[in-house]
């Protein structure tokens, strides 16, 4: 898959996961490396730069027999470009499983 | 490729980032494999799922290209971890008050929201001659009850206000109900008022 696709939904993935509730990098990582083929390594970039543009808060929390864990929590900030985004997806996934000439989506 | 094998590699890789930011990325990593070692996976199959810390490298230095500079992340904040309470007390509730305000901001902004949503209602109420006690005693507990039973319960914070919302709701139906039967007797006193009172003129004529 193309790198730069991947990337950005990627980062659709990591704000829906975070939806929910608050996670760690750790948790993070090993949940999207289940559903999907991707080197975890790659996700901290992500992490790193949603975070400096605001779209995350983290605290830090010790944890019962393990390390302290850097906790990540959605900002409204974040909230919002998940909206945006999901949105974006839903439109774009659409419009290429008609091209494609499949009713893929509909079908699941 | 072991953990100080993959950290050496990332940390060379790292060109342009200063030793301080240096650190706080290499930290995400280092957590990463303690996390894993607590799992009871080796340094090796934990390494081989984070793949190539040159990649990863790459991806750091070209996220701070697309930015012209990439900000640094504001530092996280050190939170203690927060213990259920046994019992339901004032000083408990206080507790988990703070505790939420300190660790989300999102669930704050709900709150507050929740608190609006409240006033709201209460001005409808007003406005259509309701039930105004119930709504404002409402407005200024609510967002304690959502911290409450957010940890309480464990329910998730919308399921929370959820919750506080609709019971809300009742409360204030119940109060306006009140309110009507309470109108209804003054009314009835000021009729049996009102039909004493031309007795008393005539006899004073």
């Amino acid at each position: 898959m193309n790198a730069q696709f991947k990337k950005g939904v990627l980062e659709l993935c990591v704000l829906s996961l975070l939806l929910e509730r608050d996670q760690y990098g750790y948790e993070l990582t090993e949940t999207l490396a289940d559903k999907m083929e991707i080197a975890e390594g790659t996700i901290y970039p992500i992490l790193r730069r949603l975070h400096a543009e605001g779209y995350f808060s983290a605290y830090i929390q010790e944890s019962s027999g393990g390390p302290p864990r850097k906790y990540y929590s959605l900002t409204p900030k974040g909230r919002l470009a998940q909206a945006e985004l999901a949105a974006d997806w839903v439109h774009f996934a659409g419009q290429v499983s008609e091209l494609i000439g499949g009713d893929i989506l509909e079908q699941n | 490729m072991n953990r100080i094998e993959f950290l050496s590699i990332l940390s060379s890789q790292l060109q342009g980032f200063t030793e301080a930011e240096k650190r706080e990325i290499l930290c995400d990593y280092e957590e990463h494999f303690s996390s894993g070692g607590a799992e009871g996976k080796t340094e090796e199959e934990i390494c081989r799922r984070l793949g190539d810390p040159a990649a990863a490298a790459r991806q750091y230095v070209e996220a701070r290209q697309d930015a012209g500079r990439m900000d640094a992340p504001p530092p996280p904040r050190v939170v203690p971890p927060y213990r259920r309470p046994e019992r339901l007390t004032f000083g408990s509730t206080m507790e988990a008050m703070r505790y939420l305000y300190q660790v989300s901001t999102a669930d704050y902004v709900l709150s507050i929201l929740l608190t609006l949503l409240f006033l709201a209602l209460e001005v409808i109420l007003l406005l259509t001659g309701a039930s105004v006690s119930a709504g404002v005693f409402f407005a200024l507990v609510a967002v304690p009850f959502v911290s409450a039973l957010h940890f309480w319960t464990g329910m998730t914070v919308l399921f929370s206000l959820l919750c506080v919302f609709f019971s809300g709701l009742l409360i204030c139906g119940a109060g306006a109900a009140v309110q009507k039967w309470w109108y209804r007797v003054i009314a009835g006193m000021a009729e049996r008022d009102r039909a004493a009172r031309p007795a008393q003129k005539e006899e004073r004529i």
